[in-house]
């Protein structure tokens, strides 16, 4: 009898022992824990201030710098720059960051990626290799930054562009409106119109009048319109932001990508219009990327452009252009009178690293920069819009940008679309192509996208 | 490493052994055993054999040579046997690359675009190179300031003399549209990099543009080799420049003129920054060369073991061209 009582308490006993020295060695080595929650009042105050546990969970793991890479160099982001300097402030933490030209920066970070090196900690991302990234295992879950109560402090459409089987991998760095009309009023006045166009058929009539040949050599010195047709990015997005106007879209309820759409040919065929038949818009646009159009706006050979809203920082800037005083801003015409005026956003995101030893403090990095003063700061200095509601109602920001500008912001961002699908790189490669077959008149607009999508069907395995 | 003669005829190297050689005696050599032997305390330099001890200070070398180019190179061959899934795991897939490669049209096209691109870049960048190397092989005045000024494009880094070509070209503002409308050579302004047959030959003419002082600069160096005597030799038997030329700066400057056409060739098959900053591969894919196709493959669509398997096909080719120009280019001068 006391030999198998023995038997049984002996390994009770070790239990017991085992259990009093787990709990004894948790309570001296805990990790303190971030507590992340109440999320909104954080991310939405003036000034943003740490969650609980976050200075203590950073100075615990030790962390003395992250690393952070970054579209461009730093010269050109000023805002980053500074809301480093606060984060840096705030938890002690210094900022690396690694500028890289941006054809430079995914093949640069799929290599860090594949050798499993922890070299990143904060992964600058766009739409169209997040997708991939994640499905590779190369990011973190960041779900713990996302309850309902936050997704209702964002822009509406965020949450579908990020999301990812459920779950969500980033935070939004900016967006940039894609689809704000730049005009000359001066140009526009001269030619007998007082007001920006609001439609497709006002837009063309006006392109057509603004091309001329003011020296009378047979050679256009001024033309109506510029878009980019070249790069990859630059002039898919020219197709979709139209195609959105007609009610498109691009990423199908079945989640099948379809680019040959009867909007998405029709837009294309007003495109090719442009080029080959009204002739408004220079030959050369089948090899005009971002920046380029910007240019000849800035020259002055260009009476109207569509482009970022971010350009009218630099539009506008006395020291850096000649027609500072000379320049409008609005909305984009709509493709008919009561259609949709859908803005094509793009979303630039950071996301923390799978391979990170620092995550702690690349998440504390990825709260913060999504937070009101973040986002204040990014549109204060850089014009770059924020995904954070709270930023358009701040004082400071009603106070120093301009009121053509605001609207138009605030305009846009009542019915935008950002479409994110995995492979989008290889898909805009693909539609880029054909775009500029049919531009260079190799192609209709029909065939192209037909082709477009048949090789999209091909390579994305879809019927 | 110092070599000496023996009397039997044969050489001795030794890398550590100091030499002291008076009166053709040799007084301390530690690799004849006749000259000196110390049984009792051999320094472990001294016991190793004069090939273990080249091989050992060469290690280091070959070490980081194994990492930065065998390595790699075995990898990427490796690569190509393997597809990488969603996942980003590779898995092996033996030929299955390759035999894909074989029936993919693009693979084909834009291999010819790449040979085209090659030889246009290259028979330009050479010809206008010789032209130029020859004229400053003269002894005019101002020759060094015109060498100087012949070798800036070579300062250049491509990117930014791609940028500034871009401008060049441009339909609106482009200065050559400007010159030539200005000339009355054309009556509208040419679109150079968005007509499919243009666009290429612009890519050809910017290459070549940044190649010519790398010409220059290696011809300009075997031609200053070739003795003058020859020439003057030549001259009293009667011959005319074209014949000088023909006769004894060819066949003379031939090595110099292999290797500038093998680096020349190799540097325009792999270009990468000039189609990638002008046109990306553009309009539709007239310009799509066979190194921007591996590109696209490996960081557009994440397709690493099908652009590794381009990568080795490419350099198959590549050594196929060193081949051919070895057999093209051989001389029994040397």
């Amino acid at each position: 009898m006391l030999n198998n009582k023995k038997r049984i308490l002996n390994p009770v006993l070790l239990i017991c022992i085992l259990t009093i020295l787990l709990g004894v060695s948790g309570i001296l080595f805990a990790k303190t824990t971030i507590e992340w929650n109440p999320i909104a009042p954080r991310i939405t105050s003036k000034t943003y201030a740490l969650p609980q546990g976050a200075k203590q969970a950073v100075t615990e793991s030790g962390a003395k710098k992250i690393v952070a890479y970054n579209w461009g160099g730093l010269e050109w982001d000023p805002a980053t720059v500074k809301n480093g300097e606060i984060f840096t402030a705030m938890t002690g933490v210094d900022m690396e960051f690694v500028g890289l030209p941006d054809e430079q920066m995914y093949p640069k970070l799929q290599a860090i990626f594949l050798a499993k090196s922890p070299a990143v900690d904060i992964v600058p991302l766009d739409a169209t290799l997040y997708v991939a990234f994640v499905k590779a295992g190369w990011l973190e879950p960041l779900d713990f930054l996302w309850t309902e109560d936050t997704w209702k402090e964002f822009s509406p459409g965020l949450r579908k562009s990020i999301e990812v089987d459920g779950h969500v991998y980033c935070v939004p760095q900016v967006s940039r409106i894609l689809t704000a009309l730049y005009y000359r009023p001066s140009i526009l006045k001269a030619a007998g119109f007082n007001a920006p166009p609001k439609t497709w058929a006002e837009f063309d009539e006006i392109a057509k009048k603004l091309t001329v040949d003011k020296d009378g050599d047979g050679v256009i010195d001024q033309y109506g319109f510029a878009f980019s047709g070249g790069g990859v990015q630059d002039g898919a997005y020219t197709l979709m932001t139209n195609m959105y106007l007609l009610g498109e879209k691009v990423v199908q309820d079945d989640g099948s990508i379809v680019f040959n759409s009867p909007g998405a040919v029709k837009a294309l065929e007003r495109l090719v219009k442009m080029r080959n038949e009204w002739k408004v818009v220079p030959q050369s646009v089948t090899s005009y990327q971002h920046g380029d159009s910007e240019d000849l706006f800035k020259g002055g050979k260009v009476a109207m452009i569509i482009e970022p809203t971010s350009f009218y920082a630099d539009i506008t800037n006395k020291e850096q252009s000649g027609i500072a005083d000379d320049v409008g801003i609005a909305a984009q015409p709509v493709a008919y009178e009561g259609g949709p005026s859908t803005s094509n956003l793009e979303i630039n995101m950071w996301g923390v690293s799978h391979f990170s030893n620092k995550q702690e403090s690349a998440f504390i990095w990825c709260d913060y920069y999504r937070s009101r003063q973040a986002a204040v700061n990014e549109i204060l200095l850089e014009t770059n819009e924020p995904w954070n509601l709270s930023v358009l109602s701040d004082e400071e920001v009603i106070k120093n940008l301009k009121v053509d500008y605001l609207n138009v912001v605030k305009e846009s961002l009542k019915d935008t679309k950002t479409e994110i699908f995995a492979d989008q790189g290889m898909v805009y490669k693909i539609v880029i192509k054909e775009i500029q077959n049919a531009l260079t008149g190799d192609k209709t607009a029909q065939k192209a996208l037909d082709d477009a999508q048949t090789e999209i069907n091909k390579q994305l395995k879809q019927k | 490493m110092i070599a000496c003669e023996q009397e039997g005829g044969g050489y001795i190297n030794s890398s550590l052994s100091i030499l002291l050689i008076q009166e053709d005696h040799i007084m301390f050599n530690p690799f004849i055993s006749s000259v000196k032997k110390n049984t009792n305390k051999v320094h472990f330099f001294d016991r190793i054999s004069e090939s273990r001890y080249g091989f050992l200070i060469t290690l280091p070398s070959l070490l980081i040579l194994l990492m930065v180019a065998v390595y790699p190179v075995l990898r990427v061959i490796y690569m190509s046997m393997t597809e990488f899934g969603i996942t980003m795991q590779a898995k092996f897939v033996g030929q299955k690359n390759f035999f894909e490669i074989f029936t993919d049209i693009n693979f084909f096209r834009y291999t010819r675009n790449s040979l085209i691109y090659t030889l246009g870049a290259v028979a330009i960048s050479f010809t206008v190179g010789m032209i130029i190397a020859l004229a400053l092989n003269k002894n005019l005045r101002f020759t060094g300031f015109l060498r100087t000024i012949a070798l800036w494009p070579w300062a250049i880094p491509p990117v930014v003399a791609s940028i500034t070509w871009k401008w060049m070209y441009n339909d609106v503002m482009g200065i050559l549209n400007d010159l030539l409308l200005r000339c009355g050579l054309i009556s509208q302004p040419l679109s150079w990099l968005s007509n499919g047959s243009l666009a290429l030959a612009s890519l050809i003419i910017v290459h070549a543009w940044i190649d010519i002082p790398f010409v220059i600069v290696l011809l300009l160096a075997g031609l200053k080799s070739i003795p003058q005597e020859l020439y003057e030799a030549a001259s009293i038997d009667g011959a005319s420049n074209w014949k000088q030329f023909t006769k004894v700066t060819l066949p003379l400057l031939k090595p110099t003129m292999m290797v500038t056409l093998l680096i020349s060739t190799a540097f325009a098959f792999r270009t990468f920054d000039i189609v990638f900053t002008l046109t990306r591969g553009g309009p539709g894919d007239a310009t799509e060369l066979l190194v921007t196709y591996i590109y696209n493959n490996a960081f557009q669509f994440l397709r690493f073991g099908y652009s590794s398997a381009l990568s080795v096909i490419m350099v198959i080719i590549t050594i196929l061209i060193v081949l051919f120009y070895t057999k093209v280019f051989r001389t029994n001068y040397y």
